[in-house]
């Protein structure tokens, strides 16, 4: 219990100095009733803007304000639609969630079989294999994918619609840039904890009293190795994240990390703003998960961490 | 001393190849990379039917992709070797702020590595350059900005270590201040960790760099990036692949010879990872 109210309060506390920054950078980049409203904004918006948000306050109570604010669910306006920018995000939303979605699938669905494939058969051809796939997953970037199989599947043998998301095949290109990279990572990662798992010792155990191979590696060896395996999965999150931004952009997927690069390209800032909260909140609220479901696996987890004080 | 790998001798290899590209990309460079030839727009690669005097061919205003191939690689390198420069500096700073101090500040230090962990640094880049506008300082500064929680952890955690050796003891009761402790005694003492962690992470900052520019928030023209030639390359992927593809094929050599020189020196300095 104790577990989960301080890895709890760890989360809320980061998301805390997330709206702090994002307050800072608001307030320290000049007007925030310009930068919200647009550089057209009459002075009687910005004005009502600045008693709305509480600007003719000291700094302390227009943190405050600011907190309310967001707290309630209000962004501000997008000055480019009119619209309140949690609408704009809403709409986009579902999109971002169908290809990270399906990106998140193929990358667990193939990354982690090639990775426990490649223990298995260590310093064997198909180890090799994976082990190169993995480095050369991580060291294309992800854009580059993208336009080697737009040139390849689009342009040459006109497999694929090279963008949009109106035929349902368009989804395949941009899941597979999607899941490249975290492919390698999660495979490279599987390989080593799965390594790691059957060099101890209660494998040979297990293998002594008379338990056959593939029964001491299902029931012994994988659930040891998805320990550390989860920790990846946390951070695998992270880089869904920015390739939906790199890959939405290239393949033209109208979702919110398309969003923000036109936002940030247009300074539609309360678009960019609403778009940062939510990212930060996921990504926060994963890892809590990520965090708790560790300590539920590990129960060697919930003992206050050992720090070197 | 044990035989060196062909693969890393490849990649030590390229490096050097790159190396000498950022010190001398004006005198290789057969045209000025922002000369026009309007006669020659999107010639091909001389290996694919094209002429010698564009060897790797040209672009949409007949520009040579070779020289701007090689003033894109010193963009790209040098903004990187910046970023990777500032971010080592500031998280070491911090990280020792935080041993030296503890407290507070210590916290403080430990809940911004935390924070910065937690959030995809492209998005933070993203909103800075969204908030503050683009200009090369600033985008040298972001990309700087990316991985300081890394080096602040190391600093931090090592520096905590190495002071309670004796001959930390000793200059300290000799009269050394803090400034002189940490500057003559701790770093050279830490620094080789920190410059394995600079090459491991060097890669992901050239990625960050070029990936910003291609998406055109990055560096801006007249100047040149891998990441910017990818991204105009884009529009001419029917009819000229190769202004697209040979940035692209550059870099990810680049990221891939520096990442196996990376995980090779780790391996080399920790033997308990074999």
């Amino acid at each position: 219990m104790d577990f989960i109210l301080r890895k709890s309060l760890r989360a809320l506390l980061t998301l805390c100095i997330v709206v702090t920054l994002t307050f800072v950078v608001l307030r320290t980049s000049g007007d925030p009733a310009i930068v919200i409203l647009g550089t057209d904004a009459t002075p009687e918006m910005i004005a009502r803007f600045h008693a709305d948000w509480g600007l003719d306050q000291p700094l302390p109570l227009q943190y405050v304000h600011y907190v309310g604010h967001i707290v309630t669910g209000d962004f501000g306006t997008s000055f480019l639609d009119g619209r309140p920018a949690l609408t704009v995000v809403a709409e986009r939303l579902p999109n971002t969630l169908r290809l990270a979605g399906l990106g998140f699938l193929l990358t667990l669905g193939l990354g982690i079989p090639a990775g426990v494939l490649a223990a298995l058969n260590r310093g064997r051809l198909l180890d090799r294999l994976v082990v190169t796939g993995a480095v050369l997953g991580h060291s294309v970037p992800s854009f580059f994918l993208a336009i080697l199989l737009i040139l390849l599947l689009a342009v040459r043998w006109h497999l694929l619609p090279s963008g949009g998301a109106n035929a349902p095949e368009a989804i395949i290109m941009p899941a597979l840039t999607i899941a490249a990279g975290g492919m390698g990572s999660i495979a490279r990662f599987t390989r080593a904890a799965m390594l790691d798992a059957l060099r101890q010792p209660y494998v040979r155990g297990v293998l002594a009293r008379g338990v056959s191979w593939p029964n001491a590696v299902r029931a012994h060896v994988m659930p040891n190795a998805a320990i550390p395996t989860l920790t990846m999965i946390g951070f695998l999150l992270g880089s869904l994240v920015a390739g939906a931004v790199i890959t939405e952009t290239v393949f033209a997927w109208p979702g919110i990390g398309r969003l923000i690069i036109t936002s940030v390209a247009r300074r539609d800032l309360a678009v960019v703003q609403c778009i940062v909260l939510l990212v930060a909140t996921t990504m926060v609220l994963a890892n809590l998960t990520v965090d708790l479901l560790y300590g539920w696996l590990d129960p060697r987890m919930r003992a206050p961490a050992q720090e070197d004080r | 001393m044990k035989r060196w790998p062909p693969i890393i001798l490849l990649a030590f290899l390229w490096v050097a190849l790159i190396v000498l590209t950022v010190a001398f990309s004006h005198v290789l460079a057969p045209h000025d990379y922002q000369a026009m030839d309007l006669r020659a727009r999107l010639a091909p690669p001389a290996l694919f039917g094209g002429t010698w005097k564009h060897p790797l061919g040209s672009d949409e205003l007949g520009r040579d992709v070779f020289s701007r191939l090689l003033a894109s690689i010193r963009v790209s390198v040098l903004v990187a070797l910046a970023g990777t420069t500032i971010g080592a500096t500031l998280g070491t700073t911090l990280g020792f702020l935080a041993a030296h101090f503890r407290g507070w500040l210590d916290d403080l230090v430990m809940m911004l590595v935390d924070a910065q962990a937690a959030i995809p640094f492209i998005i933070v880049a993203l909103t800075v350059i969204g908030f503050f506008g683009n200009s090369l300082p600033l985008f040298v500064v972001v990309v700087g900005l990316y991985g300081w929680q890394t080096y602040a952890r190391l600093a931090r955690g090592m520096a905590l270590s190495v002071n309670r050796r004796g001959y930390i003891a000793a200059v300290v009761a000799i009269g050394a201040r803090p400034i002189r402790v940490y500057l003559r005694h701790v770093l050279p003492n830490i620094a080789g960790v920190l410059i394995v962690n600079a090459t491991i992470g060097f890669p992901e900052v050239v990625l960050l760099e070029t990936a910003l520019s291609f998406l055109g928030l990055g560096i801006q023209p007249p100047l040149s990036s891998l990441g910017s030639m990818l991204s105009y390359g884009r529009s001419y992927l029917t009819n000229a692949w190769w202004i697209a593809v040979l940035p692209g094929v550059v870099l990810s050599l680049t990221t891939l010879a520096v990442s196996l020189i990376g995980d090779w020196v780790r391996d080399r300095l920790d033997p308990t990872l074999r």
